[in-house]
């Protein structure tokens, strides 16, 4: 795929990640505004951080791309990364806290509590996901092996 | 007579200058695969020619400011002895760098030879390199050889022993621009008329030295008898300003070269470069490195609860079977209060432990941690400070003795000794568990930003201790940074787990002795005297107690806090242990954290005040021996002891007051 498909690509993933840490940080000063509990965001300041780190991370390579700066593409690639990584945190931590609950708190697993489970970090880590089996290998072919 | 060459051996860290010296002398010198092996001069002879070598092995550095002992050594006797040639040993594969120490060496005025090393490892990588067309550019030999296999190494010594019997000195200096170009003209006019200086050192070099602020060399010169005049003409420049534009005015040289004498050397990035384009940059840097230190301890609470609940129910079975079957009653409490409600009390958060150093052997294994250690740098040298310590300051996330140990390769001693003296505010493994205990008892979802915190505030404390002691009893002047990073790898797991088990397993240990230990003193003191009610204000825990907790009491902490407090001397996990013991809980952590939750003298800003106090409050008792050993000084060992209390309960204070205030208190 061409560099301009990998700038929109950025543009398009930093911005999601930017709204929904944005967001996040909303809904923790003003708890009242409960319309992005549809969108799985809560108040929780480290994850509307970690969301905003991501999105500029994507975004600053949109802005290298845009302006023909070739290695603006490491800031794609690193900012997928960060965003797997998060994603598998989260879905690490989720499902830890499911299986404790099953078989230590004898407590059932709701369908509410798997849809409060699906947050910004896991469905946009899903997007993220289509770009690094877009271009995964091209990032990780000049890394060393142990 | 018979002719004697001298030969110095110089080049970066790590390109093979001893595995060469080693070839060419036949000496067995240890070699190693990291920067830093030969920390002195080593000599050895051989015959050629007709003429006696004699090499002498120099110390790796990266440029001939001369910041380290290191570097000190190698400039020194290029200077000083002067030897017939300097052999520049430089790694073919990373030619960009290892260039920049031959424009320091091409200004010394002495005939110099650059050895091409590691050739097969740049061309299998597929460099092409023009070492003649290198030669021309640099006007110097260029010689290709491989160390490990002792090519090239009869071609090296022919032109040693040429350039030498020539006694041709190199004379191609780099132009530093006009205005530069005129201030060392006018400074070399100055220093020409001391003959003793004109006689020791190259001038022009000398001069570019003084205009760069060079200390070292700003001391020679000042009992020379044109110091008044030298240094009245320097009063004028910017130093800082002059080394940045003569740092450039190299760089722009290499960069010439560079494309000319190697056609594939200015390669397309890879993997490591463009995760370093990222993860150092200026503005995301910080940030990415607290988000994923934020990730690590999220994953290390999250992940382990399932097993910490499994473990639990183990340690809930165990109490139960030795309640009931167990006579007489003093072994069944001895047992179920002190041994297991001790030891349990902290096997429980093993899981804990593990994930966390199994996360720091996947970051460390991958390159990312040295990465870590260059973006602190830059914020901690930014006031001030010395950035080395960062190194030893992330060891310290494991154990606070191998980290004070590591502060050895620091050089400049007061540097040393404010790491040492900072380095037990870095929070070590055997305070997790007093934190997971209290976050996930007070803190339920939260625990994860709160132990993140803790650890930011462990972080925080010591880079302003440092500041502080660098402004005032430890006053000077740190020294720059200068670290090699390491390719990105991708680890494998049996790597990281093999981390894992090395670090974890020393926990382990503990619980079965110093840990144990700890709790049968605790049992004893709580039982006893005969007669009173295990655990209570009367026996002789709670009368030692009572007697500390007025000094506790306004951090919102009782007697039972601060005979648990007492005993974290000895190592932090007792803490948890006594805590344990202290409140019966002999059906492991889940008992103990219903009895600190039912606790009327615990709050949430109490429970975040006991954390602040663990994190800061004095190094263990092993931590504090090896202050005394590597310092030298009973004096500054107690000082550690003293400070960490001072701050640990001004900050808890703080904690528990504003806590008290934001989320209430008791």
């Amino acid at each position: 795929m061409s560099e301009y498909h990998k700038q929109i690509f950025a543009a398009l993933l930093g911005l999601l990640y930017m709204v929904a840490g944005a967001a996040t940080f909303i809904a923790l000063a003003a708890p009242e505004i409960r319309i992005f509990e549809v969108l799985g965001i809560v108040g929780d300041p480290a994850g509307g951080f970690v969301l905003l780190v991501i999105g500029s991370t994507l975004f600053y390579g949109y802005f290298e791309l845009s302006k023909g700066i070739h290695e603006g593409v490491a800031f794609l690639h690193v900012g997928i990364a960060l965003a797997l990584v998060f994603g598998m945190i989260w879905l690490l931590s989720t499902g830890a806290e499911f299986v404790t609950m099953a078989l230590f708190e004898g407590e059932p697993i709701s369908f509410t509590m798997i849809r409060e489970a699906i947050v910004p970090q896991l469905y946009l880590g899903l997007i993220a996901l289509a770009g690094f089996i877009a271009w995964g290998k091209e990032f990780s072919a000049g890394l060393l092996r142990d | 007579m018979k002719e004697v060459i001298s030969v110095a051996l110089t080049g970066n860290p790590n390109v093979g200058k001893t595995t060469l010296f080693n070839a060419l002398t036949g000496a067995r010198q240890h070699v190693g695969n990291w920067p830093g092996v030969t920390v002195e001069k080593k000599m050895g002879t051989l015959e050629y020619a007709g003429a006696t070598v004699e090499v002498t092995d120099l110390p790796g550095t990266y440029s001939l400011t001369a910041y380290s002992a290191d570097e000190v050594i190698a400039r020194n006797f290029i200077i000083d002895d002067r030897p017939d040639v300097v052999v520049q040993v430089v790694d073919a594969s990373n030619l960009e760098r290892n260039l920049y120490l031959t424009m320091q060496l091409a200004e010394l005025g002495r005939p110099v030879i650059i050895a091409l090393n590691m050739v097969d490892v740049a061309e299998g990588r597929g460099d092409a390199i023009d070492e003649k067309r290198l030669a021309d550019l640099l006007a110097m030999p260029v010689i290709r050889t491989v160390g490990t296999s002792g090519e090239g190494m009869a071609e090296l010594l022919g032109a040693v022993v040429d350039i030498a019997r020539r006694g041709e000195k190199h004379t191609h200096t780099i132009g530093y621009g006009d205005d530069a170009e005129a201030f060392i003209s006018d400074l070399v006019g100055i220093l020409d008329d001391d003959p003793a200086l004109a006689n020791r050192y190259p001038l022009r070099w000398l001069a570019v030295r003084l205009i760069e602020g060079d200390a070292d060399v700003r001391r020679g010169v000042s009992e020379s008898s044109v110091a008044d005049a030298v240094f009245a003409k320097l009063e004028t420049i910017d130093f800082d300003e002059y080394e940045a534009t003569f740092a450039d005015k190299r760089y722009e040289a290499i960069g010439a070269i560079l494309p000319q004498a190697c056609t594939i050397c200015v390669r397309k990035m890879t993997g490591s470069d463009m995760i370093d384009r990222v993860v150092t940059n200026k503005y995301l840097g910080i940030p990415i490195f607290l988000a994923l230190m934020w990730g690590a301890f999220q994953l290390t609470f999250a992940v382990a609860e399932p097993f910490m609940e499994g473990i639990e129910h183990i340690f809930s079975w165990l109490g139960e079977g030795v309640a009931e079957s167990i006579a007489p009653a003093w072994l069944a409490s001895l047992l179920g209060d002190g041994v297991i409600g001790g030891v349990g009390g902290v096997l429980v958060f093993v899981p804990n432990i593990f994930i966390l150093f199994l996360i720091l052997s996947i970051l460390e294994g991958s390159g990312y941690l040295a990465r870590g250690a260059f973006i602190m740098d830059r914020l901690m040298y930014a006031i001030g400070l010395p950035g080395k310590s960062f190194i030893p300051m992330l060891m310290g996330f494991g154990c606070n003795v191998p980290a004070i140990m590591a502060t050895r390769t620091i050089e400049d001693e007061r540097d040393r000794l404010i790491t040492i003296l900072v380095n037990p505010f870095i929070s070590c493994g055997a305070r997790l568990p007093v934190y997971i205990l209290f976050a996930g008892v007070f803190f339920g979802r939260d625990a994860g930003n709160v132990i993140f915190g803790i650890y930011v505030l462990g972080i925080l404390v010591a880079i302003f201790s440092a500041k502080l002691f660098s402004s005032t009893v430890l006053k000077g002047e740190s020294s720059p940074f200068i670290m090699e990073m390491p390719p990105y790898r991708i680890p494998t797991l049996k790597n990281a787990m093999l981390n894992m088990w090395e670090k974890g397993s020393t926990y382990l240990k503990k619980a079965g002795g110093i840990i144990l230990i700890g709790s049968l003193i605790v049992w004893f003191l709580a039982s006893f005297p005969v007669g009173v009610e295990f655990g209570s204000a009367e026996s002789f825990a709670g009368m030692i107690g009572k007697l500390i907790e007025p000094l506790v009491a306004p951090l919102g902490l009782d007697w039972k806090m601060a005979v648990a407090l007492i005993f974290g001397f000895v190592a932090k996990e007792i803490v948890v242990s006594s805590l344990g013991v202290l409140y019966g809980a002999d059906e492991g952590s889940a008992a103990l954290s219903d009895a600190l939750l039912a606790d009327p003298a615990l709050s949430a800003a109490g429970a975040l005040a006991v954390m602040v106090f663990v994190l800061l409050y004095m190094p263990c008792v092993a931590t504090m021996a090896i202050i005394r050993k590597e310092t030298g000084s009973w004096g500054w060992a107690g000082f550690s002891v003293v400070y960490g209390l001072v701050v640990a309960w001004f900050l808890a204070f703080l904690t528990f007051h504003a806590a008290g205030f934001f989320i209430g208190g008791p």
